[in-house]
């Protein structure tokens, strides 16, 4: 069993590549389809967001992970090579940690954005539908999500804003609080002012008003982003009324000087404003801004403080990784226990048919015994092997504790020749052995199904 | 009582250490801060228990009615701070104020000339005063805190969530509590004006110049805060300097009481 993670991303490739190769939520179901086909896969999850597509799938036969490449090249008309060149490729605990950091946005282009979460859970539920998740994905992902949420919870990853936008709303709040019932007022109709108008509305404010010199464009923004549209001469009673201006416009002077809104403040009754001013020059003359209860943040105040919530999260993110380790050492864990299971249970199998195999010849030399001497040959056999394999057993079950020292696994396979006993069971593992386990101290009283806990 | 008085300044103490220390609200010792003052607070009211068993009651002395006062206080902040609200700067301030107020009540308290509280005038008027003191050390704790928030965020240095509480939400909160403080604090200084008149006469007017000036000060202060703010819609920064000079007034009149006493 191969887990792999396959495919490009920000880091990788360049856009108009990602655009290309990436699936739209109504072909997805197709691609999966296609990929197991075409890759030989066993288990598939496709991730397909603007940043990034990858596979994360599983091979039983021996990995070979360009075939999920040329697989995702075609299905998409791509040029392999040009794939190729841009795909990223890792394998086995490489694997596993990279979904674990994608699902918790350490390798997000803005780390510790909550989307991309949401973007994972998606893609695995897509995947569950079309029944291309086996035991290793399902366990793989939902531990990851674990680890999502804890990076998320106990480290301070997504604090504040990663975006002018949000970075506006975070202060709106901060003067505001809940930001429901709020009225913000639009000066200007450019593309920033929208933007930061769906990020309020979204946050809860109730009331947008958009007020520009072209009517034309302000009836525009206004049915966009629903809100209403008011005549340039109409501004004071917009300001009167707003709680949040964003000022967008491209007048060559401030359109808001400190004797219109001391007026203005006066006709508020001393209520808060507050002004974001990203337009170039500024709207907003920076004296208003001494005024009581008027907060005046222009786009080098905003800059600033989303550098630092950037810089914040950046710091955060060795403490995040520290963090998602735990989770990723406790599936791995997992995996390589799941993975010794069938060795094992034919180990144990295999010295089990030996003992009853040489039981009954010695019974059969014996001749007639009583049913407690019968009682003591059997027990000497089982308790023969049950002493033989004790520390081979205990050796197996410490190895999926690390991935560090000999395989074991292969050893015993190798030493015992169970592949063919093995072979049958594979598919039928079953649950990981419960690790940390004590194994049992007293060999007298030890038993091998301790090791099997299927 | 001693045994309580200590158990009660160890809990302050802690929670003074935990709420100074503890400034990230996710760090183990600052989710402990309230418990502590909460159990602080408990021990307080023990210890003031343990005084009225021993003779001793709030309205006995100036020390013991400003330790209930505090005490009141602490309670109130309990009351209105939440994990969701915080408010760890005002409760960094609460906890050692509320320590002091436990000290002076056990310390001095007792050891004062005893009020003669058997005229009902004056036992009015410390009730009142006491819930008084207590209202505006609140009231002046969360306009101290809307003033540092609205400093920072005037001044460009306040970093989105680091509060729990928005601008407005301390500046409504330093309102209600201003409008529920100020009758009461007033009728507190009508009736202690009317008792000194009754024991001293005018003379009053020159031997307690300090003490009716301060009282003058802080009612004139705390009613023009909500005249002005229901006439004008006078609120935040101003509204909050005047609940200062309301809460600093009170503070001299106490002052003046404890050197008298």
């Amino acid at each position: 069993m191969n887990l792999l993670a396959v495919g490009l991303n920000h880091t990788t490739a360049p856009v108009d590549l990602r655009e290309r190769l990436s699936f739209p939520q109504a072909e997805l179901g197709e691609g999966l389809a296609g990929l197991v086909r075409q890759a030989s896969l066993s288990e598939v999850v496709l991730l397909s967001t603007c940043n990034r597509v990858e596979v994360y799938a599983v091979q039983t036969e021996q990995a070979r992970p360009e075939r999920i490449v040329d697989a995702l090249a075609e299905l998409r008309g791509i040029g392999t090579d040009l794939v190729r060149k841009h795909c990223f490729v890792r394998e086995h605990d490489g694997a596993a940690r990279h979904i674990f950091r994608v699902a918790a946005s350490l390798e997000s282009m803005v780390v510790g954005e909550p989307q991309i979460l949401g973007q994972v859970k998606d893609a695995w539920k897509q995947a569950r539908e079309r029944q291309t998740v086996g035991p290793i994905l399902d366990r793989c992902l939902t531990m990851a999500f674990r680890g999502a949420k804890r990076v998320r919870s106990e480290t301070d990853i997504a604090r504040g804003g990663a975006s002018i936008a949000s970075v506006a709303v975070d202060l709106a709040r901060s003067i505001f609080g809940d930001l429901s019932g709020n009225r913000v007022a639009l000066l200007g109709a450019g593309e920033m002012a929208r933007h930061a108008a769906m990020h309020l509305r979204s946050a809860g404010a109730s009331e947008i008003t958009v007020v520009n010199r072209s009517p034309e464009r302000a009836a525009e923004l206004a049915s966009a982003v629903a809100g209403r549209a008011l005549a340039w001469d109409q501004l004071d009673d917009a300001l009167i009324s707003a709680d949040v201006v964003i000022a967008s416009t491209g007048a060559r002077e401030p359109i808001i000087d400190l004797r219109r809104m001391k007026t203005i403040m006066r006709k508020r009754r001393g209520k808060p404003i507050f002004f974001v001013d990203i337009a170039v020059p500024r709207d907003v003359e920076p004296q208003v801004g001494e005024l009581d209860g008027v907060y005046v943040y222009d786009v080098d105040d905003l800059q600033k403080l989303l550098h630092q919530n950037l810089a914040a999260r950046g710091g955060e993110r060795e403490a995040a990784g520290k963090l998602l380790e735990q989770e990723i050492a406790a599936f791995l864990h997992w995996q390589r226990a799941r993975s010794l299971n069938p060795v094992i249970r034919g180990l144990r199998e295999h010295a089990q048919g030996i003992a009853q195999t040489e039981l009954d010849r010695a019974l059969h030399r014996l001749g007639e015994l009583s049913p407690e001497q019968r009682k003591v040959v059997e027990a000497l056999g089982h308790a023969i092997t049950q002493k033989l394999l004790h520390r081979p057993l205990k050796a197996l079950n410490e190895s999926a504790l690390t991935t560090e020292g000999p395989d074991l696994g292969g050893a015993v396979r190798t030493l015992f020749s169970l592949e063919g006993a093995i072979k049958g069971s594979v598919e039928d593992s079953g649950p990981a052995l419960e690790l940390g386990e004590p194994a049992p101290e007293d060999l007298a009283s030890f038993d091998l199904e301790a090791f099997d806990l299927d | 009582m001693l045994p309580l008085f200590i158990l009660a300044a160890l809990a302050y103490g802690a929670a003074s250490f935990a709420f100074g220390a503890g400034s990230d609200p996710t760090s183990a010792i600052g989710r402990w801060a309230r418990g502590l003052l909460a159990s602080a607070a408990v021990l307080h009211v023990a210890t003031i228990g343990a005084q009225c068993v021993d003779g001793n009651h709030p309205f006995k002395s100036v020390y013991l009615a400003t330790s209930l006062g505090l005490l009141i206080a602490v309670v109130g902040f309990l009351a209105i701070s939440a994990s969701r609200r915080p408010m760890r700067a005002l409760g960094a301030v609460l906890a050692p104020v509320g320590l002091i107020g436990l000290t002076l009540g056990v310390v001095m308290g007792p050891r004062t000339a005893p009020l003669d509280i058997s005229e009902g005038l004056l036992g009015v008027h410390i009730a009142l005063a006491t819930i008084g003191v207590s209202g505006f050390t609140l009231a002046a704790g969360v306009a101290g805190l809307y003033l540092g928030m609205e400093r920072r965020l005037r001044t460009k240095k306040f970093l989105p969530g680091q509060s729990g509480v928005s601008l407005t939400g301390l500046d409504r909160l330093h309102w209600w509590l201003v409008l529920l403080v100020t009758p009461v604090f007033t009728v507190a200084i009508v009736t202690g004006a009317l008792t000194l008149l009754r024991h001293e006469g005018m003379q009053m007017l020159s031997d307690r110049g300090l003490e009716l000036a301060a009282g003058a000060v802080a009612f004139v202060a705390s009613t023009v805060s909500l005249v002005a703010r229901a006439a004008w819609g006078l609120r935040g920064r101003k509204a909050a300097w005047l609940t200062m000079i309301a809460f600093v007034s009170m503070v001299l009149i106490l002052v003046s009481y404890a050197l008298r006493s």
